[in-house]
């Protein structure tokens, strides 16, 4: 598929025909009747391909498992819409990162996204990973959130990162206003505030900034509300689910854990 | 017509018996609804800003203390002096007290758990070698459901006298597996191989890090221990996917968990004591 967009674009399903769309390890078969929609998916070795391709019914895999929506009329149009995932990221650098006082830095991160089979108007009929990430805990062993290992490290360029077609890119700017320099060691990213874009090659997030301000008390984390300057002539696919204010603090103050960003001072 | 109708009523309500049967009546309906209207407000709040368990206990106290104090003004509406009554509690209150010494422990232990809230209701305790659900948290004694489907009662004084374990008070939870290997292994080898196992797992957290410790040199095999943190809810999803991904791993890498074995020597110069066996099946030697 030469532009990254088109995969996301509306499209038609004929009664007698399957739609196979392929989108990282993700196969995703769409079929359906005057009455009903039917959707089953499966996970592949390969991870760079995204494509579509209405497909006869013998060529469909015999041990996949089908579910399916009813319709009093089946509505003939689908599309496929990139979203977060349900639970925040937990992101670690690729190597130790210090941050000396008063400079700023900036790195990337990338996540796989879910994608949310949309039928008609605005009937969703599934939402599914497109890889299965690893559950993490952010916090301590007494309390803290259940999180998602996006298993991509943070890299200071975004040429470092192995880029997959179904991964958002996240730019990630940091800046150390404390009195000491800062090792960065983990980032919570919380999906729920980010909107994806479509690039040509894959999509985007809206950015991140984050403030250190000093010794345990407050990192200041905010979720930009615009585009990221990656690339030119981005276009929104998912808007955030709470857009946070600019430059709104995340504070808890339950304890020690509960920053969404972790450093140490040098 | 109002007129007329609130002379009918004072006429008819003219007779004392029917006037008090009138009051005992609106005593009634106006207490009843009091009560429960009390019940309710209790409950709500201390749901809401304590817990389910305060709640119930608030609701208990409620209807109990309007029960008791409706009784009380039913009795004295109809007549009944409660003078006499009274005087002879204080006696039926030192029987009672030497009868029902296991209640009141029971009751005081209670108001110890309340206060002290080592569980909550949904939560998962083991005392006394019994594991389940607690249903409600009461009075006199906590009510417990098993995992295999059985209604459990335990006397509060017994919960304040034994050790309870809460299953599912912190939100993450360690699982620690015991493996044993054949002697001839490479423990850096089982060591990089449990590592993997973890990493694969998706019920396995990556943060807490799971843990491979090379426990002990132990009578038959090299014991390990492989200790995987999960969320509280993943844990057979976890015991189950992991159990059978050892194994398999085990059998693709050629790594022997081994049987308990003894090797008998007759002393540190001499070899194992050779087995013949006689009268040999055929085919064997």
């Amino acid at each position: 598929m030469r532009n990254h967009l088109q995969f996301w674009t509306s499209r038609t399903l004929t009664e007698e025909r399957i739609a196979l769309c392929r989108i990282g390890p993700l196969n995703l078969w769409l079929r359906r009747d005057d009455q009903e929609w039917g959707v089953a998916s499966e996970r592949v070795d390969s991870r760079d391909l995204i494509d579509f391709a209405n497909v006869p019914a013998d060529v469909v895999p015999e041990n996949l498992e089908w579910s399916y929506m009813g319709f009093r009329k089946a509505p003939h149009m689908f599309q496929l819409r990139p979203v977060v995932p349900d639970r925040p990221l937990v992101v670690k650098p690729a190597r130790p990162l210090t941050i000396p006082r008063g400079e700023s830095t900036s790195f990337c991160m990338a996540f796989p996204v879910w994608i949310e089979v949309v039928i008609g108007e605005n009937a969703v009929i599934a939402i599914i990973p497109t890889e299965l990430l690893s559950d993490t805990w952010f916090g301590n062993q007494e309390e803290g959130e259940l999180a998602y290992a996006t298993g991509i490290a943070a890299e200071r360029y975004l040429k470092d990162i192995d880029l997959m077609p179904h991964y958002a890119v996240c730019e990630v700017e940091t800046s150390n206003t404390a009195k000491d320099d800062l090792q960065f060691e983990k980032l919570c990213l919380r999906t729920q505030h980010i909107a994806l874009y479509s690039g040509t090659r894959h999509l985007w997030s809206s950015p991140v900034k984050i403030s250190y301000e000093g010794k345990m008390l407050t990192s200041a984390v905010s979720y930009d509300m615009g585009p990221p300057k990656g690339e030119e002539g981005l276009k929104l696919l998912a808007a955030a689910h709470r857009p946070a204010e600019r430059a709104l603090t995340r504070l808890t103050f339950n304890g020690s854990f509960t920053h969404d960003f972790k450093g140490k001072q040098r | 017509m109002i007129a007329t109708l609130t002379e009918a009523l004072a006429e008819w309500l003219r007779p004392p018996e029917t006037l008090s049967l009138f009051r005992i009546t609106l005593l009634l309906i106006f207490g009843s609804l009091v009560m429960y209207g009390g019940e309710w407000l209790t409950s709500t709040l201390l749901t809401r800003h304590a817990s389910v368990h305060m709640g119930i206990i608030g609701r208990k106290v409620v209807v109990y203390l309007g029960g008791f104090l409706l009784l009380v003004s039913l009795l004295l509406e109809l007549g009944f002096d409660l003078t006499g009554v009274l005087a002879t509690a204080g006696i039926a209150t030192v029987a009672i007290g030497f009868a029902a010494q296991t209640s009141l422990s029971n009751l005081i232990s209670g108001l110890f758990l309340i206060g002290e809230r080592p569980f909550e209701i949904g939560d998962l305790i083991k005392v006394s070698g019994t594991t389940g659900v607690v249903l409600s948290i009461d009075l006199l004694s906590i009510k417990l459901r098993t995992l295999d489907n059985l209604f459990i009662r335990i006397p509060n004084e017994e919960m304040i006298k034994s050790q309870v374990t809460n299953i599912t008070r912190f939100p993450i939870r360690r699982m620690d597996l015991d493996i044993g290997v054949a002697y001839k292994e490479d423990p850096e080898h089982v060591i990089s191989v449990l590592q993997s196992l973890a990493k694969a797992n998706r019920f396995v957290l990556e943060e807490p890090e799971a843990l491979v410790i090379f426990n002990q040199f132990g009578q038959s095999a090299l014991e390990f221990r492989f200790c995987l943190w999960f969320e509280k809810s993943n844990f057979l999803a976890l015991k189950n996917s992991i159990m059978i991904e050892i194994k398999k791993r085990f059998d693709a890498e050629g790594i022997e968990i081994p049987f308990p074995h003894m090797t008998l020597c007759s002393g540190s110069e001499t070899g194992p004591f050779p087995l013949r066996i006689l009268n040999p099946e055929p085919g064997e030697k």
